[in-house]
């Protein structure tokens, strides 16, 4: 089946940002791990060949590619560029917060779960069946379920904060 | 079945400031440079591959050079077409992101980081072994059952520079090899306890 890349990277560029976020904190190494991810999907795309399990395939290459960079990131220690953290008052009126605030500390409580939930919960987010997501992650669908419920359970505790 | 509080985590999700423009131009500025990188090595081989040719007419025509015409044209041969498709069959591989899930991404590098180790402890193996060697050939010359002291002084000490050398780069590939182990250790007991 022939693709057009730069229409499907176009169309899911969007959703592989926003995981690849959830990975990297610094901006410039997120832009670059992003263009990694694009010329991976790129090059490993004449190789698909059901149309049905594209979203599984594009998010499983960004997914490896991202714990690739986290393990050379941890090989390689550096100052890490922290999120904005919130002032207690400010969590108070969490109902006040603007969009992007609530955004910005989403994806903080998200990087902050361990990688097997952080992997489940941002194809959630991004709208996978669970038996997508078990495609994308080498999982079956009831394992899925498990880490959902547990990346839900963790996410509440840490926003309720 | 609608979970309420995944919908606002949905919603809060998908309102990142998400741009992709940059990255999306980048990509289609280097969209040529995997063409271009397999182009130069087959370009490479080729050349390879001609000079062989030659170098095989010259071993024809001549009498008193041809073994050494004969050696330099299989160099030449064998050597360039066989590391171009090693490099193309690693670039292959190095590029199959969606075989693997991240998982077992983990695990391979997890057994690479200790295949690694167990060769990399080899280097010292090594050592011992040359230091046997020179050893034995010291009896030998203690034994005077051969005359070349003179030699052995210079080949000892170019060994013990190299053996030196070879420790020192041992220990810190060791070190890091070690730190990649623990960190594929660290992620992967993170998929076990999950």
């Amino acid at each position: 089946m022939a693709w057009d890349v730069e229409r499907v990277i176009a169309e899911h560029g969007p959703g592989l940002a926003r995981v690849i976020a959830s990975y990297e904190r610094d901006w410039a190494l997120r832009e670059d791990l992003l263009q990694e991810v694009f010329l991976a999907i790129a090059s490993a795309l004449p190789r698909l060949v059901e149309p049905e399990k594209l979203r599984p395939f594009i998010f499983r290459i960004a997914h490896n590619r991202a714990v690739a960079h986290v393990a050379k990131q941890m090989r390689q220690p550096r100052a890490v560029a922290e999120f904005p953290d919130l002032a207690p008052d400010e969590i108070e009126q969490e109902h006040m917060l603007t969009a992007e605030a609530r955004s910005a500390r989403l994806i903080e409580a998200v990087s902050s779960l361990k990688l097997p939930y952080r992997q489940v919960i941002t194809l959630v987010l991004e709208g996978l069946s669970h038996r997508e997501i078990g495609e994308a992650l080498g999982l079956s669908e009831t394992n899925v379920g498990v880490r959902v419920s547990r990346a839900k359970h963790q996410l509440k505790a840490m926003l309720e904060r | 079945m609608s979970d309420p509080f995944l919908e606002q985590l949905r919603a809060d999700w998908t309102a990142q400031d998400t741009d992709i423009a940059s990255a999306l131009a980048r990509i289609r500025r280097q969209r040529w440079r995997p063409w271009l990188a397999l182009a130069s090595e087959v370009c490479g081989c080729a050349v390879a591959l001609l000079t062989g040719a030659f170098f095989v007419l010259l071993a024809l025509r001549s009498e008193d050079q041809r073994l050494l015409y004969l050696l330099s044209a299989s160099a030449l041969l064998v050597l360039p077409p066989a590391f171009a498709a090693v490099k193309f069959h690693t670039r292959r591989k190095a590029l199959a992101w969606a075989d693997e899930t991240p998982e077992a991404l983990l695990r391979v590098g997890s057994k690479r980081a200790e295949a690694a180790l167990r060769l990399n402890r080899m280097n010292s193996l090594g050592i011992v072994a040359l230091a046997a060697f020179l050893a034995l050939l010291w009896t030998a010359a203690w034994a005077e059952l051969f005359e070349a002291r003179r030699f052995l002084i210079v080949y000892t000490c170019a060994c013990a520079i190299a053996s030196l050398w070879v420790w020192r780069w041992s220990r810190a590939a060791a070190k890091r090899l070690q730190r990649d182990r623990d960190v594929y250790a660290r992620l992967l007991q993170d998929y076990e306890n999950s």
